[in-house]
């Protein structure tokens, strides 16, 4: 009896570990960290500034409620921390923030562009090492001050300022001028030898004018920054920052973006304006999907110096033709075909001169040319990022319309 | 104990060597492969399973000398007892070494990724408490829970794996040949360690049915090495060389990186049943095999009076290590590096001696 009894304690004793008293936190006395903010310091060496979920104001504002008012911004408040490191200023934000802080819920880092400028290698060990940091958070690199850039970033849809973020990267999906890289990404690639890295590009909205006159200018040029409008979210997620050595070297627009998703396969969907060959001044609005992958041809010529051949497969459908000429027919469509490609190509070639004069290989061609080195002391020697300026890089397109909308013609505007 | 008659079946049997191997791919192990051999380090457990095979087959060549009779106690058959007790103190080791380095490590990595403020020593308490009370519960009961955790391991991880085929980056199995023939070769030696859990096989084999230890043993093994394989690859897929190097727990990693849209991430959740049952089974059967050994050396048939001694023994060595990396580090020198080899040398000095002795009961001449 008493060995039973000895027993029936034990297992009792055991389900009182169950639990982890230890750990034991609610999750309304937690602060959680949805986004972190690095810039140069004030009065320290950085200026690290966090954006604290407000849930009361999250869970009151109902299921696609935009965030509003309240105590705190929106859903959210922020505190900028001066700081030598990242996680010290994480410590500090308790001595201002009555809850634990808390960054397993943490989905952007912000870096401003002249922290970018400087270097950021030293940001991503802790990113990287802290258990509550993700590698499948986004890395941000904004223009001017990461501190004002998320303090003035509120949503104007949702309550959860969180799932703002998440929405506007989810746009990879969907434009050619989002990249699709998260953090673990970028610190892959700027950990290997034949990539460079990008991250996302993003700005608030400007007040003053971008561009000075309305002569035509294709909606990729565009970047975070410079993309004239009024309204919506102050917010810009534009174009991608260049990364090299672990420093910013530049920024590319909305089309060369589009290019390096068109050649690391991560390219989904855009819709390019086509001058029209037939009506100067006028569109051909096109969509443009991927039909497969690149295929990409690396081989190395006798001087030592890489040749890139690369096939684009692209298809798509026709949006809207602005001068209401009969390209949809099976005999006129290849103009329609042959002017896409043009404009692919012209993109293509601005992209690569980019990629030669940042001597940076953002489209990823060194991680397909490991392929030609059997071990990785070659690969090293081998010094790709020294070759690759002088690379010869020959690419073709070949662009097929499928569908032509719901119109199989225009009649003329009488 | 019941000797002489079969109580774990063959599937349980089969099970038991699969999760006490397995258990080591889900701590900092693979980091060791892939150092050596970058990223062909999936190279390396092909070549270490085909080493582990022929070890299998030396294993149960001694074996089969004395039916009815564990290692320890065939050892003593042929070698004598003097000998037999330097042997028997090396599987002494080996278990409680193993079981101790991999409760740090466990206790470790539970505290970094999961309770940070509970202390360590009451972590490790509790793992080797449940531990304690299956291993006290016996080699049956302990076979019979690796046999039901199984499914949920395989279906666990394959979920996982699956889930991870959108990250995968086919560049990263090139350079193919990683750091070149050296390195690969530096793998495949420094890791052989990683299957010497199959000295199991030789305390358990009197509980098992007739002739099926070389059947037991070789689907376990060749299991364990698919899923090594499987491991270390798909840990170099997602993470790719340099990155996948620098992981404390390449496994834990990769189940972190699952992200299926905004509702499919943080699915660690599923590595964690995988996690802990494998590891809580390796440290019962390990106590269990401890225990034995203990039992062996002091002529004692029951082995369960030493199951809190090997348990003490098992805590002291989980915390001799000064850190988690040490730990990590030990585990590979002691039992990576050079364990496999010793467990060798081992079995052809056990055949050597029943050579020169002549038959056993099961006709050794032939069996040898």
């Amino acid at each position: 009896m008493a060995g039973k009894t000895f027993k029936i304690m034990l297992v009792l004793l055991l389900l009182l570990s169950l639990p982890g008293c230890y750990n034991y936190n609610e999750p309304d006395e937690i602060a959680w960290v949805l986004a972190l903010g690095l810039d140069r310091g004030r009065e320290n060496i950085l200026t690290v500034t966090a954006v604290i979920a407000v849930p009361k104001d999250i869970a009151g504002a109902g299921g696609g409620e935009a965030a509003s008012g309240g105590g705190s911004q929106g859903g959210f408040f922020t505190v900028s921390l001066e700081a030598p490191t990242l996680l010290s200023s994480l410590e500090l934000l308790n001595a201002v923030v009555d809850r634990r802080v808390n960054l397993s819920h943490t989905t952007w880092f912000i870096f401003s562009r002249e922290l970018a400028e400087q270097g950021i290698n030293r940001y991503f060990a802790p990113i990287a090492r802290f258990y509550q940091f993700r590698r499948t958070s986004h890395v941000v690199t904004c223009e001017g001050r990461a501190d004002e850039f998320l303090t003035r970033g509120r949503p104007v849809m949702e309550s959860n300022v969180s799932k703002y973020y998440e929405l506007l990267q989810l746009g990879w999906k969907y434009t050619e001028f989002i990249p699709r890289d998260n953090f673990h990404t970028f610190y892959y690639e700027a950990h290997s030898i034949g990539v460079a890295p990008v991250t996302f590009l993003a700005a608030l909205e400007k007040d003053e004018r971008v561009f000075p006159d309305n002569s035509p200018k294709p909606k990729g040029e565009y970047e975070a920054g410079r993309l004239p409008r009024r309204g919506g979210g102050k917010i810009e997620l534009m174009g991608a920052a260049v990364y090299k050595k672990g420093v910013m070297v530049g920024t590319l627009d909305a089309d060369e973006l589009g290019i390096r998703k068109m050649f690391n396969n991560t390219f989904k969907r855009t819709i390019m304006d086509v001058p029209d060959p037939n009506h100067p001044g006028k569109f051909i609005i096109m969509e443009v999907n991927p039909r497969t992958g690149p295929d990409i041809d690396i081989s190395i010529d006798e001087n030592g110096y890489p040749v890139i051949k690369v096939h684009l497969r692209l298809e798509g459908e026709v949006i809207s033709i602005q001068s209401g000429t009969h390209y949809e027919t099976p005999e006129n469509i290849g103009i329609i075909e042959a002017a896409v490609e043009k404009k692919v190509m012209k993109d293509i070639a601005v992209t690569i001169n980019k990629s030669k004069e940042l001597e940076a290989d953002f489209f990823g061609f060194g991680l397909q040319a490991k392929k030609l080195f059997p071990t990785w002391p070659r690969w090293e020697a081998y010094r790709w990022d020294e070759k690759y300026p002088q690379a010869d890089i020959e690419v073709t397109v070949d662009y097929r319309v499928r569908r032509t909308g719901l119109l199989h013609e225009m009649a003329p505007i009488r | 104990m019941m000797r002489g008659k079969p109580v774990i079946g063959v599937s349980e049997a089969t099970t038991l060597m699969f999760v006490l191997l397995l258990s080591r791919i889900f701590l900092a192990h693979i980091v060791f492969i892939i150092d050596a051999a970058a990223n062909a380090a999936w190279m390396v457990p092909i070549a270490d399973t085909i080493m582990a095979l022929a070890a299998l087959y030396l294993l149960v060549a001694v074996l089969k000398r004395e039916p009815g009779l564990n290692l320890a106690e065939t050892g003593e058959r042929l070698v004598g007892p003097y000998i037999n007790t330097g042997f028997s103190l090396y599987y002494l080791v080996v278990f409680v070494a193993g079981a101790g380095l991999t409760l740090r490590q466990l206790s470790e990595r539970v505290l970094s990724g999961f309770l940070p403020d509970t202390p360590i020593s009451l972590v490790s308490s509790f793992i080797l408490l449940g531990s304690l009370a299956v291993a006290y519960l016996g080699p049956e009961a302990v076979a019979r829970t690796a046999r039901f955790l199984v499914s949920v391991i395989v279906v666990s991880t394959l979920v996982l794996i699956i889930m991870t085929v959108p990250l995968w980056q086919t560049n990263a199995m090139y350079p193919l040949w990683g750091n070149g023939l050296p390195g690969i070769l530096k793998g495949i030696v420094n890791n052989t360690g990683d299957f010497v859990y199959i000295l199991l096989l030789g305390f358990i084999y009197p509980f098992l049915p007739g002739d099926r230890a070389l059947s037991i043993g070789f689907w376990s093994v060749a299991a364990m090495g698919a899923s090594m394989f499987i491991f270390v690859l798909v840990a170099i897929l997602v993470f790719a060389y340099p990155t996948v190097s620098e992981l404390n727990n390449p496994t834990f990693e990769v189940a972190r990186m699952v992200n299926l849209g905004r509702f499919g991430q943080r699915l660690e959740i599923l590595f964690l049943p995988i996690w802990m049952f494998s590891n809580l089974v390796f440290l019962s059967i390990s106590l269990y095999a401890g225990s034995s050994v203990l039992a062996t050396l002091s002529r004692v048939t029951d082995n369960r009076p030493f199951l809190f001694s090997a348990a003490v023994l098992t805590m002291v060595v989980a915390f001799m290590p000064q850190s988690e990396p040490q730990a990590a580090r030990w585990t590979h020198i002691f039992i990576s590096r050079y364990s496999f080899y010793i467990l060798v040398g081992i079995l052809l000095a056990l055949i050597g001696a029943g050579l020169l002795k002549g038959g056993g009961k099961d006709d050794g001449r032939q069996n040898l």
